[in-house]
């Protein structure tokens, strides 16, 4: 039975760790993605918080059962098992990509004089109900995507 | 850029994912995937809906300032200056492979930057390079008669509907002049990069503004399949 258990804990863990690093396989920058692969990391992204917290379950109920009846052969690497999905389903809750490209933590706007740009620096320009706006592409070229509202118009910059 | 919002519901954005090179972004209210060069959401509950988007101009700053100097600007993140990218970063990119295969007879190299455009269900793009040296270039597309031009910094491009009452007029540039003056060969008004008409019979008139995307040449074709290239001399697709 404790072999069973041990089994089950193993692809629970890898099941865990797939569905973790499905997305980041599929949606990897310096491959091409088919339309459906883009839905199976949406999938993938969608359900790995949920589905980890219940493989986080399973296993914590297996790791209990061998730990009743076995020995700590087998109760350490159970435990680590279960660490290991813990960890997954951490991960499951972050975004890598905002790892490599941070959002702006807010917006702050200077004036022209204060901007500090060279003149040949390119920005987004926008006017909004005669609002005008500036987006240095140097600083939207890291971001990618700043949230803004001009004239309480809510809108994204991307680029 | 778009409109934050669909049905009004305000979005927020935050990168997601990459789709053959062009990120994907997530919205916190639904979760749903947005591709960033379509503004079109791809995955999730708001799947097929299209955000609106805002006309803007990709200038250099010495242009936009001198237009609009009451602009504000957005301020640089002391924290993340490492990761900036300096004013030639696009040249930097050509050193990147592009992971989509070009079709046999591409015309271009993928990551040729060109002007796109869009309207009336056709699409062209003009590279960049092709306009820097024949600016302006008049064309039409769609059924609409175009300007497309490049500014006195040899780096923005606008592109506008040069029709005035109805009738396509032709446009020439006045040689040796910053800011950069067009001339229309009809009136002979004297025209900005703006697209305004300061001098002349036309003083005052206004030519309207097409939006353009300035994009890789993989990218753009890829999401405008049917596109036409301009590059009179050089072998094209569709034209």
């Amino acid at each position: 039975m404790n072999r069973l258990y041990a089994l089950l804990l193993v692809v629970i863990a890898a099941a865990a760790a797939l569905c973790v690093y499905l997305p980041l396989h599929l949606l990897r920058p310096m491959e091409p993605q088919t339309a459906g692969e883009v839905a199976a990391a949406y999938a993938a992204a969608r359900w790995s918080p949920l589905v980890t917290l219940v493989l986080l379950g399973a296993g914590a109920v297996l790791l209990a059962l061998i730990w009743k009846r076995s020995s700590w052969w087998l109760r350490a690497p159970a435990a680590l098992l279960v660490a290991v999905i813990a960890v997954t389903s951490y991960a499951a809750r972050l975004n890598p990509f905002l790892r490599f490209f941070a959002p702006l933590a807010e917006n702050r706007f200077v004036s022209v004089a204060e901007a500090g740009l060279e003149d040949e620096d390119m920005v987004l320009g926008v006017v909004v109900d005669g609002e005008a706006r500036a987006y240095p592409v140097g600083l939207l070229a890291y971001h990618h995507v700043v949230n803004d509202a001009i004239a309480g118009e809510p809108l994204v910059v991307t680029y | 850029m778009w409109k934050a919002a669909v049905d009004g519901q305000v979005l927020h954005f935050e990168l997601a994912g990459i789709n053959n090179q062009n990120f994907i972004m997530r919205d916190a209210e639904t979760g749903s995937w947005w591709q960033q060069v379509t503004g079109e959401a791809i995955q999730g509950p708001l799947k097929g809906r299209r955000l609106e988007l805002v006309p803007w101009d990709e200038v250099s700053f010495a242009l936009w300032r001198r237009e609009r100097p009451d602009s504000r600007v957005l301020r640089a993140d002391a924290r993340y200056a490492e990761h900036y990218a300096a004013a030639d970063w696009d040249q930097d990119m050509d050193r990147y492979p592009t992971v989509v295969p070009p079709p046999p007879g591409d015309p271009l190299p993928p990551r040729e930057l060109v002007v796109g455009v869009e309207i009336g269900g056709e699409a062209k793009a003009y590279p960049f390079a092709v306009l820097a040296e024949r600016s302006p270039v008049v064309d039409e597309l769609g059924g609409v008669p175009l300007l497309v031009v490049v500014g006195e910094d040899g780096k923005s491009v606008r592109c506008f509907d040069r029709r005035v009452d109805g009738e396509a007029l032709d446009f020439y540039r006045l040689p040796g002049l910053a800011p950069l003056r067009l001339v229309d060969a009809r009136t002979a008004s004297e025209w900005d990069f703006a697209g305004r008409a300061l001098a002349g019979p036309l003083a005052g008139r206004e030519l309207a503004r097409v939006r353009t995307l300035k994009d890789y040449w993989f990218d753009w074709r890829l999401y405008h399949p049917q596109t036409r290239l301009y590059a009179a001399g050089l072998s094209s697709p569709g034209d």
